[in-house]
């Protein structure tokens, strides 16, 4: 039989082994006199080390917690130390994450179709759909392209005649 | 104006052999018969309405005149009107000079075939635009063809226009019924005096009216001069333009995948395409027609948007997406984006039909 290891025995010892692990470590110490032994070994060990701790230990002085809470209390933070906190990374990047996000996809929902980097002028579209149909002859466009939709490059309203029957 | 562009004309050639027999008798008789009363035989009507028709297309090309043009088109929300002196010459110069309205007052237009230098008056400046050399009768005859395969000519009983004897003729479409034009083609000359267009629902969209026509080859040379006046800038206005010699070359410029309409009302069919640069963004545009309506696909893959300034448009949905769209008169822009692409569609047809072309474009 093979025996228990001295961290499985340890940990066996803390009731850190998972439930059948535990039965199993527990059924072969009924059986094998060596590992029960080595079993007694750590617990004699981890009770002197626990002894030895509590025989060390300082007890604060009475009021020691609570004047500290209060001194805590007593502080209140000036507005660039709540600027800096809020600015901390954990709260700053997810709100930036957040704008941006929301900037994506908004903006179309918003003004659909106006914020592209280079928006082209209607009176383009127009004034294309103009020439090209006043090519034929009897083409439905006729005389004049309104001077309200019509603009040159540099987006000065420009007055452009059509001649009707070209 | 942006003219640079070439046309593919492969697909109007078989239309255009089906009236070429037609077209080439008369094609330098602008004044002979047909007369304009009907007769019983309905194939006679048609091929003496077809062959008024194909004079009346190619009448400027051999008539020079001088005449009062007013114009009115008649919008939802008011009408436009103008009126502007026009003079003739020939087969291709043109002179016109608004005087109405009050804000084009000045303002005048001078074509010298394929180039237009438009002077306005209020800006002080001089746009230029250069066309292609295109071959006019080339153009006329693709043009007649797509307007006869779409739409029936019917000659009605003389009127008079302008003091002169016309033969009115109403252009129906062949799948709707609907009359969408008249045209009142002088009897001598052949020069369309009068054209009227029609909606759907058969109110008027617009009027185009000759007055105190005269003609005359006698026109100053000086009418057709191209100054530019002191003080004035001049705007050549003209995007690069790619220029290739079919649809497919041109759509390979546009340097993207480009997206077409698998739906188009009865009688449309594309008709040319061109790719221009401006501001930085290629545009590719494809133009459909059924031979009178219109209708233009621009799209880029550059995210560029339609800049409405000082519009304010509407907004609609094409098949859950955000649309925007505006009239210009009978005119509609629909802009939208989809998979990439940035579109706007612009045509004489009313937005639930664009709603449903652009829907379909893919």
């Amino acid at each position: 039989m093979q025996h228990l290891t001295s961290d499985t025995l340890i940990d066996y010892l803390h009731h850190e082994l998972e439930p059948a692990d535990d039965a199993r470590v527990l059924a072969h110490l009924e059986t094998c006199e060596d590992c029960k032994r080595e079993l007694n070994v750590e617990a004699t060990i981890t009770d002197r080390l626990r002894a030895a701790a509590r025989a060390e230990e300082l007890e604060l002085p009475p009021g020691f917690r609570s004047a500290i809470m209060a001194r805590i209390a007593a502080l209140q933070p000036s507005a660039w130390q709540s600027v800096l906190r809020f600015l901390r990374p954990v709260v700053v990047i997810p709100f930036a994450a957040a704008v941006a996000a929301g900037a994506f996809f908004l903006t179309p929902v918003l003004s659909p179709q106006t914020t592209s980097r280079a928006a082209l002028p209607v009176s383009y579209y127009l004034q294309e759909h103009d020439v090209r149909a006043d090519e034929y002859p009897l083409g439905d466009r006729s005389a004049v392209i309104l001077s309200s939709l019509n603009s040159a490059n540099d987006g000065v309203p420009v007055i452009q005649a059509v001649d009707a029957a070209r | 104006m942006r003219r640079a562009r070439e046309f593919r004309f492969a697909y109007f050639a078989a239309l255009v052999a089906l009236i070429a027999a037609a077209s080439s008798a008369h094609a330098a008789t602008p004044a002979a018969s047909p007369s304009a009363a009907p007769t019983a035989n309905p194939n006679q009507d048609d091929a003496r309405a077809t062959e008024l028709l194909s004079d009346a297309l190619r009448a400027r090309q051999s008539i020079s005149y001088m005449a009062q043009v007013q114009a009115i088109h008649f919008g939802p929300s008011g009408s436009v009107a103008t009126i502007a002196r026009e003079e003739h010459l020939a087969p291709d110069q043109t002179h016109k000079l608004y005087i109405a309205p009050q804000e084009m007052y000045g303002d005048s237009v001078v074509i010298h075939g394929a180039a237009t230098y438009s002077y306005d008056a209020q800006h002080q400046r001089v746009v230029i635009s250069h066309g292609p050399a295109l071959d006019a009768q080339v153009i006329t005859n693709g043009n007649l063809a797509l307007l006869l395969a779409n739409y029936r000519p019917i000659i009605g009983a003389p009127e008079i226009v302008a003091g002169r004897p016309t033969i009115p003729c109403a252009l129906v479409n062949r799948f709707t019924g609907e009359r969408v034009m008249r045209v009142w083609i002088d009897a001598q000359t052949r020069l369309i005096l009068q054209k009227e267009t029609y909606h759907a629902d058969g109110t008027i969209g617009s009027r185009t009216q000759f007055d105190n026509v005269r003609y005359t080859q006698a026109i100053p040379s000086a009418l057709f001069a191209t100054p530019i006046p002191s003080g004035y800038r001049v705007v050549d206005d003209n995007a690069p333009t790619s220029k290739a010699s079919d649809v497919e070359r041109v759509v390979k410029d546009a340097g993207f995948t480009p997206a077409s309409p698998r739906y188009l009302p009865e009688g449309f069919t594309v008709v040319s395409a061109d790719v221009s640069t401006l501001k930085g963004v290629k545009t590719l545009h494809l133009m459909y027609s059924d031979g009178i309506r219109s209708l233009s696909l621009f799209e880029n893959a550059a995210n560029a948007s339609a800049d409405f300034g000082h519009l304010k448009p509407a907004t609609t949905k094409i098949q859950n997406r955000d649309a925007l769209y505006v009239n210009d008169g009978s005119t509609t822009l629909l802009s939208w984006k989809n998979s990439g692409l940035t579109f706007a569609l612009v045509g004489d047809l009313d937005l639930k039909e664009l709603k449903a072309i652009a829907a379909s474009v893919s």
